[in-house]
């Protein structure tokens, strides 16, 4: 299946029309009413105007499609599709016309937490600590690894076109010149090569697990809806900027790190994005995070995996 | 050890939408605490976006701390190298040679060199 995806909506009409006439053909012609890679690219050169999306149909995202399926996940309204030559990303297959509306979801106990609760946030003093638990919790664990094989197994093998300064040499995070970037880079760079050090992974392990936590992770208490969608823009009334740059919410300062399976395939929009990852209203920031370190306990008793 | 149970409770995580989207349209979503500036973006995500009203916002929060604190030789921006013009030449040189990360260092500078010059979409 070939998704066509336009930039003007004009365009899709008329792929859309040219369907009407071929219905047997195997390609669905879908408008796209905001441009085509918007910010989430690389921010390389110009975006084209009309580009061609695939849907991702391959066997690892059908075995995570079944996996969470399996497990309760609602996934009816979205496909993985994979963008020409820049990765996957989500795409709808329905239309939504009102904001709170709810997309896609899988179960809590569907997400893999980061941090083992039992070390009350002690076991992640930095990120690179949280890509070592990666590695030590479920990519080591032969148990953990084959229960989570569905997800593990559509992860990237290397970054390609989205590394981070992580993967520059020290020369080269120079030339950034924007201070509290270079220092953060690093900082990140040097909290890399002790948690190798520490753990006895290599630097190469632990490199690129830190950058999976980094670019894939979801900050639980971070998007809470109530802070950053409902207040809009009265959102930036609340925000600080600490010295290095980094633009705190109030929800920002705590948080411990999960992966979102299927979640996670949603690509980056700056200024306009459509959508925002919850979690389930019942639950006060206290409580979902009081919810994933017992559900963390509870894992090895959970048969679903 | 379970105090809540996920089955009985419905705990979820999932997308939700903000703008109305259409069939086929890409879902997005602003990664990190939602107003992340380029500087973490490509600290975690290792792109550069296009466009980010964040940066002038925290460009001008760094400015007017630093001049609160009279540390004005300490804001960041006033140790640039090279000139937005020339940073914009140094680009077309890197994408001619596909050097990806002069490419993404050379963007990250234009990208906030333009957001504090031009202020642009500043919240």
């Amino acid at each position: 299946m070939v998704w066509f995806v336009s930039s003007t909506t004009m365009t899709g009409k008329f792929i859309l029309a040219l369907l009407a006439f071929f219905p047997c053909n195997n390609v669905i012609a879908l408008a796209l009413t905001t441009r085509a890679r918007s910010a989430g690219g690389t921010g390389f050169g110009a975006a084209s105007n009309t580009e061609v999306v695939v849907a991702d149909e391959s066997a690892e995202i059908i075995a995570l499609r079944n996996f969470l399926l399996s497990n309760r996940a609602d996934l009816t309204n979205v496909q993985v599709g994979r963008h020409e030559g820049h990765g996957r990303g989500l795409f709808a297959t329905k239309s939504f016309n009102k904001p709170g509306k709810i997309i896609c979801r899988i179960p809590s106990d569907c997400a893999l937490a980061l941090s083992d609760p039992a070390e009350q946030g002690k076991d992640v003093p930095t990120i690179a600590h949280s890509g070592a638990n990666l590695i030590k919790l479920y990519m080591k664990d032969e148990v953990k690894r084959q229960q989570w094989a569905a997800y593990l197994d559509t992860l990237p093998k290397e970054p390609g076109s989205f590394e981070t300064p992580d993967f520059m040499d020290l020369e080269e995070i120079e030339l950034l010149e924007f201070p509290p970037l270079v220092k953060s880079a690093k900082e990140r760079k040097e909290q890399i090569a002790q948690v190798a050090a520490e753990t006895g992974y290599s630097v190469d392990e632990v490199q690129y697990a830190t950058w999976l936590v980094a670019s894939r992770s979801f900050p639980l208490g971070v998007a809470a809806k109530d802070e950053l969608v409902e207040e809009g823009d009265a959102v930036l009334q609340n925000i600080e900027v600490d010295d290095r740059g980094q633009i705190l919410t109030r929800a920002g300062r705590s948080y411990i790190r999960l992966l979102l399976p299927w979640i996670d395939f949603a690509n980056h929009d700056s200024n306009s994005p459509n959508a925002v990852s919850f979690i389930s209203r019942m639950f006060s920031r206290h409580l979902a995070v009081l919810h994933f370190l017992t559900l963390f306990l509870s894992l090895p008793e959970n048969d679903n995996h | 050890m379970t105090i809540i149970d996920p089955h009985k409770d419905n705990a979820w995580f999932g997308l939700e939408v903000t703008r109305p989207i259409k069939k086929g349209q890409e879902i997005r979503i602003a990664y990190g605490s939602g107003v992340s500036s380029s500087s973490e973006l490509l600290l975690n995500y290792g792109f550069v976006p296009e466009k980010n009203r964040m940066d002038s916002f925290m460009l001008n929060h760094l400015r007017k701390k630093a001049e609160r604190d009279s540390e004005e030789q300490d804001f960041p921006l006033t140790s640039w190298t090279t000139t937005l013009e020339e940073d914009q030449k140094l680009l077309e040189m890197a994408e001619d040679e596909n050097e990806d990360n002069l490419q993404k260092i050379v963007s990250f500078r234009i990208r906030l060199k333009e957001s504090y010059t031009s202020g642009e979409d500043n919240p």
